[in-house]
């Protein structure tokens, strides 16, 4: 019988292979694809702009009906314009008599003939009119260019999908698979008792040998039986021969068991960190993603529908959804932890999936900004009580061991879908449109309500529990935890800057400046996975760095990691400062990205440094409600912050103006945390 | 298969069943409808429109027509024939016979007008500002109708497609208050568009009624001031001498511009507009009359209305006479005659 360790080697082979042949085929796609875009797109484009001369020559043609002479056409100038502004393909159109241009708007880049079509004007063969339309190269490439980008990103999503759908698939497999092993494995060992069954795979084999393993218990149990029973007629037959019959079952005994000594020992196959959410995790990944498709494009949503009575302008009509999802999110979440445990993780996620599926389909149904914000209210709702129970559900499916890898592989799966949800979500907007996309969402939570109604496991009765885990935020616990002043300067001057600055680039100023720079959704689709990639990147390997510098200098540069991330965060604002278009907003994520990664989770450290006293008292997961609840309060205040600064003077200041402020937030920060020291801090040290 | 030919089978009966009730409906109402119409200068394409609308819907109406030939005295004498004839409706064409017969809202002595019969108007301008009615959305009166001038913005910008201009031209029957009111909302527009307006008002006799006396040097004094457009607004004066203005216009390279689809299609030369087609008119009208005579909807329940779409009518034979063409953006959406 081989190892455990065997089969999650022959898993990661498998999604290996999986992974490589997928990337393979999506090169030779996007190569194939790139190569039949450049032999076809030109003439394609030419079509085009043909199409656009014919009507023109159309229209001037009718003025030959009137006999008036080509050269006394008025307005032609003008209508070469206007016709110009509509097709951006084409860089010059041209009236010709007799080959010599009487009339040219625009100028064409490159005069080479397959760039330019010649059309004749009918009714005026007599003067040899014609019209000419030379398309514009730099706007081919630039189809070019969008097309490769949104290959990349397809690309990355499909890989990050594939991941996905594999831990689906082999979830289930290799859960099986070690259910098998573990009673092939106790059999090999003379364990002859009913052991756990897989689901599906190698179900009959694995009853067939339940079935035989219960026969031998019984026989053996029979042939007790019947050896006690001749032992108490032992005068009437000879003893010795049922001594040495004794004998040999003692010897068996040795050699084989029949009852399950094992006690509480059930808990089999969660060892594997990437299966720890086992069958939360598909149905939570497409939860998450359906929320996700709707960030790079909610802005420009929200600011075309009617605000109705509301005297609001268009700027903070954009913001409103956003916040409203957060500030859901945020007030619910400390509510909602007791709950989720009373009712149980799958009623609750079920019930989460429900209301998602329909916010999404009745946003993408609203006439009207107060419509829309109510559904949002409702999506943000469930956002949290999906969140909840997924948590829950790690935490009641994990023991201490194995809990790190169980919430790591909860946090991977929403930074998966924050990479896939926002760039496909563009590509998606730009292609059938906003609403199309929310429906989309709908139907995405559709599968996700029946994928946890099939495969959740029903909620066992609540036993004991009630761990801290589930004590809201009441407001005495905030009272003593805001008592702390480093708590609330740690909260103030690091969490809730580092959240608005966050939200208020990625989630509102960028989708809406990227448009309004004349980009597309997907554009700003491709920005926050830009984000979200970097945080999948560097978020561990900051986190490494932090570890390894504690380890070598036995000191605590948490806060100045965090000081320093939260600076970045704020220079990368000033970016938008420099004139380059739409190579500003990229250096403000990057930067962005890079100053959140350093700052993330040594902040999250801090907050059991700083709040010390306080955990003793009210408990680690009190406090730390506390601090995430401020800090998603960051979360909704971040758009309403950007909404009020891009009314007042527009983009590039209110770029600047957030991240001047969050610059001054470092400055202070690190004043406080860095340069003096706390006095709690230094006898550690001193240990 | 089954179930196309079950939805077939539904269709058809629900079909059938929606032709068995508009039958009935017809049958119902098989009753003749009377229609007292008023004309000012006898039957136009509007009521053609009126009359084929009507006959279409399957409604049999017997017509009651009279043509007042532009004599206000007459109105009275129409007035006290409805009252004896009692119809179920009464019509009426532009807006001398709509005030003669319907009265304005604030008459001091209402009982020379109709006030308890259904009244239906066309080709009435501005009905607020000729006091047929207090306001549009005012219910007080048993009157609709349809107007028939488009909004004046949307004719200053479709001058300006034909040919930009910085100042404007108009001349008009100061003794009409819609005229009155045309005037004094190009005025309002000349400021918040930023262009000069040049009038010029029709003369008038003693009587304060306005005569033909110098028609020829009012239009050139309005090119003289360096007007660079000639506006003729929906004036019933003015089209009594529309081809006077016009010929003057004509003769001074000075393009006019008509709100009435009437001014384009006689023999004065005018070069263009955008107006309201006549026989469209009538046929909303006659959606309004049926409105009230089938659906008994009381009249004051029916809006009164304009067109949706207008026509931009440009007469080439002017055009090229005035050597002044349209832009070829125009042949796109303008109608050429």
């Amino acid at each position: 019988m081989k190892s455990p360790g065997f089969l999650k080697r022959q898993l990661w082979l498998a999604i290996a292979a999986v992974l490589i042949i997928v990337m393979a085929s999506i090169a030779a796609t996007v190569g194939l694809m790139y190569r039949a875009f450049d032999s076809s797109i030109a003439p394609q484009v030419l079509e085009k702009a043909k199409t656009a001369g014919r009507s023109l020559s159309g229209l001037i043609g009718q003025a030959a009906a009137y006999d008036i002479p080509i050269d006394e056409l008025v307005g032609v100038d003008d209508l070469f314009a206007a016709s110009r502004k509509k097709h951006p393909e084409i860089a010059q159109i041209e009236l010709l008599r007799a080959g010599q241009s009487t009339v040219a708007v625009g100028t064409a880049v490159d005069a080479a003939a397959h760039l330019t079509a010649r059309l004749p004007i009918a009714g005026y063969e007599g003067a040899r009119a014609e019209i000419a339309v030379s398309i514009n190269p730099g706007y081919v490439r630039k189809l070019f260019q969008e097309m490769a980008l949104d290959l990349v990103v397809v690309a990355v999503v499909t890989l990050f999908v594939s991941l996905e759908l594999v831990y689906f698939l082999a979830g289930a497999l290799v859960a099986d698979l070690g259910t098998l092993r573990a009673q092939g494995a106790a059999m090999a060992r003379g364990a002859f008792f009913p052991m756990p069954q897989p689901n599906w795979l190698g179900l009959e084999w694995s009853t067939a040998l339940d079935k035989r393993a219960i026969e031998i218990s019984q026989r053996y149990q029979a042939a007790l039986a019947s050896l006690r029973s001749r032992w108490q007629d032992r005068h009437h037959i000879g003893a010795t021969s049922l001594r040495t019959s004794f004998a040999a079952l003692r010897e068996t005994r040795k050699r084989f068991s029949f009852a399950d000594a094992r006690q509480g020992s059930r808990i089999d196959g969660n060892r594997n960190a990437a299966l720890a959410l086992g069958a939360m995790r598909a149905p939570f990944f497409l939860l998450l993603l359906a929320d996700d498709l709707s960030r790079s494009f909610l802005p420009m949503f929200a600011s075309g529908l009617p605000a109705g009575p509301l005297p609001l302008s268009t700027n903070m009509v954009a913001s409103l959804p956003i916040v409203a999802f957060m500030l859901v999110v945020a007030l619910s979440q400390p509510l909602l932890g007791a709950w989720s445990e009373r009712i149980g993780r799958r009623r609750s996620f079920i019930g989460a999936a429900a209301l998602a599926c329909a916010a999404h389909l009745l946003s993408s149904q609203s006439g009207s900004l107060l419509e829309l914000l109510v559904w949002r209210c409702a999506g943000g709702g469930a956002w949290a009580i999906a969140f909840v129970a997924a948590q829950g559900y790690v935490l009641d499916h994990t023991d201490t061991k194995t809990r790190t890898a169980g919430l790591a592989a909860f946090v991977g799966i929403i930074m998966v879908s924050l990479i896939c949800g926002p760039s496909i979500g563009g590509i998606l907007a730009d292609g059938v449109g906003h609403r199309a996309t929310l429906a989309l969402g709908g139907a995405l939570t559709g599968v996700a309500l029946f994928l946890a109604w099939r495969r959740l496991p029903l909620d066992q009765p609540p036993a004991i529990v009630t761990t801290q885990s589930s004590s809201p935020a009441s407001a005495s616990k905030l009272s003593i935890a805001f008592a702390n002043p480093r708590f609330l300067m740690l909260l103030l001057l690091a969490a809730v800057p580092a959240k608005v600055i966050l939200i208020a680039y990625c989630y509102y100023l960028i989708p809406l400046y990227i448009v309004d720079a004349g980009s597309t959704s997907a554009m700003a689709g491709r920005m926050i996975m830009l984000y979200s990639v970097m945080m999948v990147l560097l978020v561990p390997m900051m986190a490494n760095w932090v570890a390894a510098l504690r380890a070598r200098y036995a000191n605590e540069p948490e806060a100045l990691f965090v000081a320093v991330g939260l600076a970045v965060s704020g220079v990368a604002g000033l970016a938008m400062a420099l004139p380059f278009g739409l190579l500003s907003p990229f250096i403000v994520v990057l930067l962005l990205g890079i100053g959140q990664s350093l700052s993330i989770s040594p902040q999250a450290a801090m907050v059991a440094e700083v709040c010390k006293e306080e955990i003793r008292v009210l408990g680690t997961s009190a406090v730390y409600g506390v601090y995430r609840m401020v800090e998603r309060l960051g979360n909704a205040a971040g758009p309403l912050i950007g909404a009020a600064l891009l009314e007042l003077a527009g983009f590039r200041t209110a770029f600047v103006a957030i991240g001047v402020g969050v610059v001054v937030c470092a400055a202070v920060f690190s004043i406080v945390f860095v340069f003096k020291p706390t006095p709690r801090h230094v006898p550690r040290v001193a240990q | 298969m089954m179930r196309r030919k079950f939805l077939q089978q539904i269709a058809g009966s629900v079909a059938a069943l929606s032709a068995a009730v508009a039958e009935q409906a017809r049958a119902q109402d098989g009753k003749r409808f009377r229609i007292y119409a008023v004309t000012w200068r006898g039957k136009t394409q509007v009521e053609s429109g009126f009359e084929d609308f009507l006959g279409k819907r399957g409604l049999t109406v017997d017509f009651i027509w009279r043509d007042a030939e532009q004599k206000v005295a007459r109105l009275a004498e129409y007035v006290r024939e409805i009252k004896t004839l009692k119809p179920d409706l009464v019509y009426t064409w532009g807006t001398p016979p709509t005030l003669g017969i319907a009265g304005p809202f604030d008459a001091p002595d209402s009982s020379q007008y109709i006030n308890d019969i259904p009244l239906i108007f066309a080709v009435v301008a501005a009905p607020v500002a000729a006091r047929i009615v207090p306001a549009l959305t005012d219910r007080r009166r048993e009157i609709t109708g349809v107007t028939h001038v488009a909004a004046m913005e949307a004719q200053l910008e479709a001058m300006r497609t034909y040919r930009p201009f910085a100042r404007l031209g108009v001349l008009y029957n100061a003794a009409e208050l819609n005229s009155k009111a045309t005037a004094e909302s190009l005025r309002r527009l000349a400021v918040t568009q930023k262009f000069e307006l040049v009038e010029q008002t029709f003369t008038r006799d003693e009587k304060g009624a306005a005569t033909a006396t110098g028609i020829e040097e009012k239009v050139a004094a309005l090119k003289q001031a360096g007007a660079e457009w000639l506006y003729l607004g929906p004036d019933s004066y003015l089209f009594t001498q529309i081809e006077r203005v016009a010929a003057a216009a004509l003769a001074l390279r000075l393009p006019t511009f008509s709100a009435t689809e009437a001014a384009l299609g006689l023999r004065a030369p005018v070069l263009t507009g955008l107006v309201a087609n006549y026989y469209t008119i009538g046929q909303f009208a006659g959606h309004k009359a049926e409105q009230i005579l089938v659906k008994g909807i009381r009249a004051h329940d029916v809006p009164i209305e304009t067109l949706s779409r207008y026509s931009f009518i440009v007469r080439m034979d002017v055009a090229k006479q005035l050597d002044i063409l349209p832009p070829v953006s125009l042949f796109n959406y303008a109608i050429m005659r």
